[in-house]
């Protein structure tokens, strides 16, 4: 009798922050609603009443199950997922208006996605199904992974250059956000078998020392995989991300700051062979060194984006107050400048904060997991999410050269959305530190 | 050794030394701040490595230099945001770079649209005509209407009002007196209004134009190129500004509520319009842009240097030939007309010279005065020599000033000088300089500052700036100023401006100018065209009106100048109540 309540006292902090995450949803949603002088409709109570429903029933269902997830993971998740509600919300008008119709709907589809989010994230966390599995079936994940994007780059439709999406009709499906999550699975049971070579360290020939062939190999694997997507796909962005994951679970296991210094230069000399040949690789490259240079053409958008940050200054122009959507792909791969413009500084800050704390506690939760394989795979789970969201920050803000990629949790885009909640769920699944042993 | 705390604030130092080097660095050179910042990665890095206790080596080491290397990777990102939104925010905002090939300008977006959406102030003519207005087109954006062309030609007015465009800019009062357009506020209204959503209202002009003489002055012109100015004496007050060809301002204003193409495209095709070959330079306002030489009005600057120096000059001691040669080689002065003297009588006097325009006379009265007198008494009347500093003669439009001469010593020659004493020579007279003038002999020989806008008012009635008329500087004596009137009245009443005697009983003085200038064609090619000047006060016991015509190629002044001078005249007289 009292143990049902014993362990929802447990965790008050994970409901407390999902209501703060709530309440933040009402009031940037009634801004925008009340800002541009509509009237307060069904849908967007229902629609925030579905959001906070369902994210704090899951909350609730999780301590009364006790099996002692991160309190902190799911209400970041949701924060940042709000956010992401009440900007397409605001941007819809602004995108329909200059980009015509096809914008017209964003804002219910995100919620859409948003809440089928959710619901992936429930399922890896209360179906039972064992960790082990992830082990097994590795082939069969890379494969799957790989296919998906094989069949893209054969049969998917060209957007902005790239082709990454798969047409279903009224929804497009990108297989390389499937591949994340399928690549950290396979590299995490892949590494962990190999530990000890890997450990051992370097080969000899003659006074060259080479990594061992282990390391090589996937390297190389890697290595190709990436420039393939380069090449077939002009997905710049995935390249680098799947990079900088297979780099850092590299070193997790190798613990060695020189491969990871080797890899990051096989990259850039991969990138500096095609810079001549490709014109995509070309047009970011010379947009980041000076946007200035081509300013109605390569560097078009960029320049918007720095003149939106401008525009924003400390405090933002204010929720529907500014001209987020003179940048192109306002909603999408520069949803960041958008709310830099209308937040301000502080708003892009906290956004910041925000994923600065997932990696906190993503780590945490790798440090404490309980094998080597639930380790590798919490690590790179973490780093797959936190990646994405500096190499898109840095892209926007001009730091790196920009590649197209979303946000996670609050660029607009179904596949991504799904995708990011379950590898959430998958990182409560490694906290789970009470969960019976069978299943982990 | 040094220990690990002096070694993380050495780094930090170096990094905030970087970083401020970085910060410091313009917007133009962004590459070297972006440099800098990555410069200061491996310090923070190195100082927050420093700064974490050390773990035993170990999956948790490793995972702990992992996250150092991703939070080093955000507080760079807030870093560039810093910098970005805070610290270079405002520079960044308004930067605007031209491509150095191209001439393609790219700025930001969003001080233009913030202008679409200011609701910009109203002009008003001097009786309380509506001449431009402020639509409130859907999607709360301003759209500049003009009232005025309900009744009048918007081509005569649009060199006063201006055009304002987002995307060619602004012209004429649009451009002077922006600032008030936008709504000038104190920095709590603005705040106000900012806070509140409200789009700002600019204040009101209330002009000293007098829109329908306006109109009439461009009926009188009748499509030939040129200027014609009425100024009130007394106060400098610009009662009518029109120079032709005009422009519609109506035709680049953009309708942001419009479909954009089709608005895009009928802004782009007027525009193309107006600057295309052959469409006489609309935009140009020749009546305070346009410098031409004066021809025989400039007799009025020589007759009253000459009155100023009486022993000098021997104004009444004068003859009228036919030609008078002024220096071994050069071509010698001749008169429009033969045998002028049978009209002036020989020997003759000032008043007869000047109304009978004889130009042997005047080019005598300047090599009698010298160069120097001639300047100094030019210059008094606003027409400068190059050494001159050069001020605008108004200030509520773009105004070049008027030159006597253009190459240094030009005036030390006697031919230029006897050529500058009638007119010709390297003068370069703007037309509303030359109303300048006549005003000023009109008015007691003082200059007034002309002036367009008379009051700049809130939208709450309140006037934020009320015209005070103005004396500039007296540019003649009074005695000297009341000759010239009696000078100007002979011209009229007997002399070659009988046609510009247009008003009933109204006494009207003035002076024609033809002012020639080469025209060639293939046939001829030492034709000669000429500019008809006219400048006319009346009534000329107190005169209530300075009128200037100068018509491109319109003849003899005495002709077409003069009667133009006489209708506008009449006009002034029909509409405008003392």
């Amino acid at each position: 009798m009292t143990g049902w309540w014993q362990r929802l006292r447990q965790r008050p902090f994970e409901l407390e922050l999902l209501i703060s995450a709530g309440l933040l949803l009402f009031a940037g949603l009634g801004a925008v609603i009340v800002g541009r002088g509509e009237p307060v409709q069904w849908v967007d109570l229902a629609i925030a009443a579905a959001f906070i429903g369902l994210f704090l029933s899951m909350s609730l269902a999780l301590a009364l199950r006790g099996w002692g997830e991160d309190p902190i993971m799911l209400p970041l998740a949701a924060f940042l997922a709000s956010i992401s509600m009440i900007m397409t919300r605001r941007l819809e008008p602004d995108l329909a208006l200059r980009y015509g119709d096809l914008y017209g709907s964003i804002a219910l589809k995100q919620v859409i996605w948003v809440l089928l989010g959710a619901i992936v994230l429930g399922i890896v966390c209360f179906v039972p199904w064992r960790m082990r599995w992830l082990k097994h079936y590795r082939y069969s994940w890379l494969l799957l992974g790989l296919g998906l994007v094989a069949i893209a780059a054969v049969f998917g439709v060209e957007r902005n250059g790239a082709r990454l999406w798969l047409d279903f009709g009224p929804f497009q499906f990108q297989p390389v956000e499937m591949l994340k999550i399928l690549l950290v699975v396979y590299l995490a049971t892949y590494l962990d078998a190999r530990r000890d070579l890997l450990e051992r360290g370097a080969f000899r020939i003659g006074r060259l020392a080479l990594p061992p062939l282990p390391y090589l190999l996937p390297l190389g694997a890697m290595w190709g995989l990436t420039i393939a997507l380069i090449i077939i796909q002009k997905d710049l962005g995935a390249a680098l991300l799947f990079f900088v994951i297979f780099l850092a679970m590299l070193y997790l296991v190798t613990r060695r700051v020189s491969y990871m210094m080797a890899g990051l230069l096989a990259f850039a000399v991969g990138a500096a062979a095609l810079y001549p040949i490709f014109g995509h690789v070309r047009v970011r490259f010379d947009a980041w060194n000076n946007p200035w240079a081509d300013p109605i053409g390569g560097g078009y958008q960029i320049i918007q984006s720095l003149y939106a940050l401008a525009s924003g200054g400390w405090a933002g122009t204010g929720l529907g107050m500014g001209d987020p959507t003179a940048v192109p792909e306002s909603h999408t791969d520069f949803m960041f400048t958008s709310i830099a413009e209308e937040l301000g500084f502080v708003g892009a800050f906290g956004i910041l904060i925000c994923y600065g704390l997932l990696a906190l506690r993503g780590y945490q939760i790798a440090i404490q997991a309980r094998d080597g394989f639930a380790q590798l795979l919490a690590a790179g789970l973490t780093t797959a999410v936190v990646a994405q969201a500096l190499i898109i920050t840095a892209g926007t803000t001009n730091l790196i050269p920009l590649t197209g990629i979303t946000l996670p949790f609050v660029s607009y885009g179904g596949s991504a959305m799904l995708i990011n909640f379950a590898m959430i769920g998958l990182l409560l699944r490694i906290s789970a530190h009470a969960a019976p042993a069978q299943l982990s | 050794m040094i220990n690990r705390t002096t070694a993380r604030i050495i780094c930090l130092l170096a990094a905030a030394g970087v970083l401020t080097y970085g910060m410091l660095q313009p917007i133009e050179a962004d590459v070297r701040w972006i440099a800098s910042l990555w410069l200061t990665a491996p310090l923070l890095l190195i100082a927050a490595r420093l700064w974490m206790p050390p773990l035993p080596r170990g999956f948790a080491h490793h995972i702990q230099n992992l996250a150092l290397v991703i939070g080093v990777g955000f507080v760079l990102i807030a870093l560039q945001l810093l910098r970005q939104q805070f610290i270079r925010a405002d520079e960044i905002y308004r930067f605007a770079y031209t491509d150095p090939q191209s001439g393609q300008t790219t700025s930001n977006v969003r001080p233009v649209i913030e202008a679409l959406r200011v609701q910009r102030g109203k002009m008003f003519d001097r009786n309380a005509n509506l001449l431009v207005d402020t639509r409130i087109a859907p999607g709360n954006y301003a759209v500049r209407t003009y009232p005025l062309a309900q009744r009048y030609d918007p081509r005569a007015f649009g060199h006063v009002v201006g055009f304002f465009s987002p995307r060619f800019g602004q012209s004429g009062l649009e451009a002077t007196y922006g600032p008030y357009l936008d709504g000038e506020r104190d920095r709590l209204k603005q705040l106000q209004d900012a806070l509140l959503g409200h789009p700002p209202i600019g204040d009101d002009l209330q002009l000293t134009i007098d829109a329908q003489l306006q109109h009439a002055a461009l009926q009188i012109l009748g499509g030939r190129s040129g200027s014609i100015v009425v100024i009130e004496p007394r106060t400098g007050a610009v009662l009518v500004l029109v120079s032709c060809p005009g422009f519609d301002p109506a035709g680049l204003a953009f309708d942001p509520s419009a479909e954009r193409s089709a608005e895009n495209e009928r802004i782009d095709s007027y525009w193309r319009g107006i600057n295309s070959e052959g469409a006489g330079q609309p935009l140009l306002n020749r009546a305070v842009q346009g410098r031409y030489a004066p021809g025989s009005t400039f007799k009025t600057i020589t007759a009253v240097s000459a009155l100023e120096h009486v022993r000098e000059a021997r104004p009444d001691e004068i003859d009228c030939p036919n030609t008078r040669e002024t220096e071994a080689g050069a071509p010698p002065v001749v008169n429009a007309l033969e045998n002028l003297a049978n009209l002036t009588g020989n020997p003759t006097d000032l008043e007869r010279v000047y109304a009978y325009s004889c130009n042997t006379a005047f080019a005598e009265y300047a090599l009698r005065l010298g160069g120097d007198r001639l300047a100094e008494t030019a210059r008094r009347f606003g027409i400068v020599s190059p050494r001159d500093p050069a001020v605008a003669p108004m200030a509520d439009l773009q105004s070049i000033a008027s030159l006597l001469y253009v190459d240094a010593g030009f005036l030390d020659r006697p031919a230029a000088l006897a050529d500058t004493g009638f007119g010709q020579g390297q003068l370069l007279v703007t037309p509303l300089q030359m109303a300048v003038v006549a005003a000023a002999i009109a008015n007691d020989g003082i200059i007034m500052q002309p002036y367009l806008v008379d009051r700049v008012m809130r939208p709450d009635g309140t006037v934020v700036r009320q015209t005070q008329p103005r004396a500039l500087r007296r540019a003649t004596s009074s005695a000297i100023a009341a000759r010239m009137r009696d000078l100007m009245r002979a011209g009229v009443s007997y002399g070659f401006g009988k046609a510009a005697d247009a008003v009933p009983g109204v006494a009207v003085g003035g002076k024609s100018g033809t002012a020639e200038f080469p025209c060639p064609t293939l046939e001829q090619p030492g034709r000669l065209c000429a500019h008809a000047w006219f400048i006319a006060i009346a009534p000329v016991e107190q005169p209530r009106f300075a009128v200037v015509v100068m018509i491109e190629g319109g003849g003899e002044g005495s002709g077409a100048g003069a009667a133009a001078a006489g209708q506008v005249m009449s006009a002034a007289f029909q509409f405008i109540v003392p």
